[in-house]
């Protein structure tokens, strides 16, 4: 083996890496070691017995006996645990379920109920006509608007919106929104299933951010730590990934914040804290080893 | 040179269900059970450990059935969440001293031939010397067979740890299996 302790440690690292018959190494790699292994007999018998012996533990390491009724067991928790999730789901309350509309019931309440003659209600009738005819229209344009709005893209790049995300989260002052748990939120802007949303979490909306309506939801992450999860509907935007990445895209002034893209809907989380309180809040099974 | 990835290692496992992405809790227990118990007492060393770690991890899955959005990958996510699982359950625990990671040699039985199966009870005994960090990494590449480079991705390290950890840990546990027939004892 070689003399120069640090190849010797190379050598013997990648000797434990390496798995008969898989290709775990580069080219080049592997062709370094195969030269070390063939130009040392003592490396070649470390390489030999580091395979017998993986080989062994190996074959041990599956060798475990599963209790009996284990599968069964299982089942019947899992089924005791989707029965008591669907007991505890929020009730829906369907008048929240685009903020901004008024609830089909508070408009009824206040319109006023017409009362006149048939010749008043001929008059009545041909100014509703042409009154209507001029709302529809201006109802269409402003459904064009309103539709152009909610699907054009946002004109920022990711690092724009990281930014701005950031400066909307730390600034912002406002009334505490609608609990998760009482009040559905709007269908258009559910919260993205990749982030844990404690149903004590709460919903509000935003105007203008990123230069769209938007819905902010305000995480419940405990012990005074703030988490702010906003959705922007929005045409496609390349830059952004379509998932949450594991890491914040950029973390400054104390807050960690990272956006991504689900079908027609933005998503920005910003979380008060570092990459751990970001990553705690994502529902990925994955993160680093502490 | 054979292998590939793990999801390509799942895919000749485990065939996907018919009709795509729908997949049925109760399918996944019955095709993974074994394994996921089987990976969680290795982590443990303990049969009621493992089957509430088990448990805790088809529950998970219930929850989170919605991200599996590829079926034959079934058994690599499912080992992902048993391992997050298992590191979350180490960081809630007491702190294991470094005085408990001393093997105790009395409870270990002779050394075994060179070429008899290993006990997997003196296997266990052995692992459960070792911390969580060096369980995880030797179960991963033991038991799920994963290469050093899926393994830095899994655990986000860098490839340089993962090859530098997995040498630490596997000398360690040949050296408590065979104290006289492991490359470090010759050296």
């Amino acid at each position: 083996m070689n003399d120069n302790p640090a190849d010797r440690e190379r050598a013997l690292e990648a000797i434990e890496a390496c798995r008969p018959a898989h290709d775990d190494m580069a080219e080049a790699e592997l062709a370094w070691l195969a030269q070390e292994v063939a130009d040392d007999p003592a490396c070649k018998a470390a390489y030999r017995q580091i395979q017998r012996l993986d080989r062994r533990i190996g074959e041990a390491f599956a060798d475990v006996e599963v209790p009996r009724g284990l599968e069964g067991r299982l089942l019947e928790t899992l089924a005791t645990a989707e029965a008591q999730r669907t007991a505890e789901a929020p009730p829906q309350d369907s008048s929240a379920s685009e903020p901004w509309v008024a609830a089909p019931g508070k408009l009824a309440a206040v319109r006023p109920v017409p009362v006149a003659s048939p010749a008043a209600k001929r008059r009545i009738s041909r100014r509703w006509a042409v009154a209507g005819a001029l709302a529809a229209t201006a109802a269409a344009g402003l459904l064009i608007a309103v539709g152009w709005q909610l699907s054009r893209p946002v004109d920022y790049s990711a690092a724009d919106l990281h930014a701005l995300a950031i400066e909307h989260f730390t600034n912002q002052q406002h009334e505490p929104g609608h609990l998760l748990s009482e009040v559905r939120p709007p269908a258009d802007y559910p919260p993205s299933p990749e982030v844990h949303v404690s149903p004590r979490s709460r919903w509000r909306r935003v105007e203008g951010l990123f230069g769209h309506r938007a819905v902010a939801y305000d995480l419940f992450v405990g012990r005074g730590r703030r988490a702010t999860l906003y959705v922007v509907r929005s045409g496609v935007n390349d830059e952004l990934p379509g998932a949450p990445p594991s890491r914040p895209a950029l973390r400054t002034g104390g807050c960690s914040t990272a956006a991504w893209a689900e079908g027609p809907r933005l998503y920005v989380l910003v979380v008060a804290g570092d990459r751990a309180a970001y990553q705690r809040l994502l529902n990925l099974p994955r993160g680093p080893l502490t | 040179l054979a292998g590939g990835s793990r999801a390509e290692r799942d895919q000749n496992v485990d065939p996907a269900p018919a009709g795509g992405s729908c997949v049925d809790i109760r399918q996944l227990v019955a095709d993974h059970h074994a394994v996921v118990y089987t990976y969680a007492y290795r982590l443990t060393g303990s049969v009621a450990d493992a089957e509430d770690l088990t448990q805790q991890v088809f529950l998970q899955a219930q929850n989170k059935l919605h991200q599996l959005r590829e079926p034959r990958a079934a058994r690599t996510w499912l080992y992902a969440i048993l391992r997050n699982s298992f590191r979350k359950q180490c960081r809630q625990r007491s702190v294991v001293t470094a005085a408990d990671l001393e093997l105790d040699v009395d409870r270990l039985p002779d050394e075994h031939d060179a070429d008899e199966a290993l006990d997997r009870q003196w296997l266990q005994e052995a692992l459960d010397q070792l911390t969580p960090e060096h369980r995880i990494i030797l179960a991963m590449f033991y038991f799920e067979d994963c290469a050093y480079r899926e393994i830095a991705e899994a655990l986000e390290l860098p490839m340089g740890t993962v090859m530098s950890r997995l040498a630490r840990a596997k000398r360690q546990l040949r050296a408590k299996l065979f104290p006289t027939q492991c490359p470090e004892a010759a050296q």
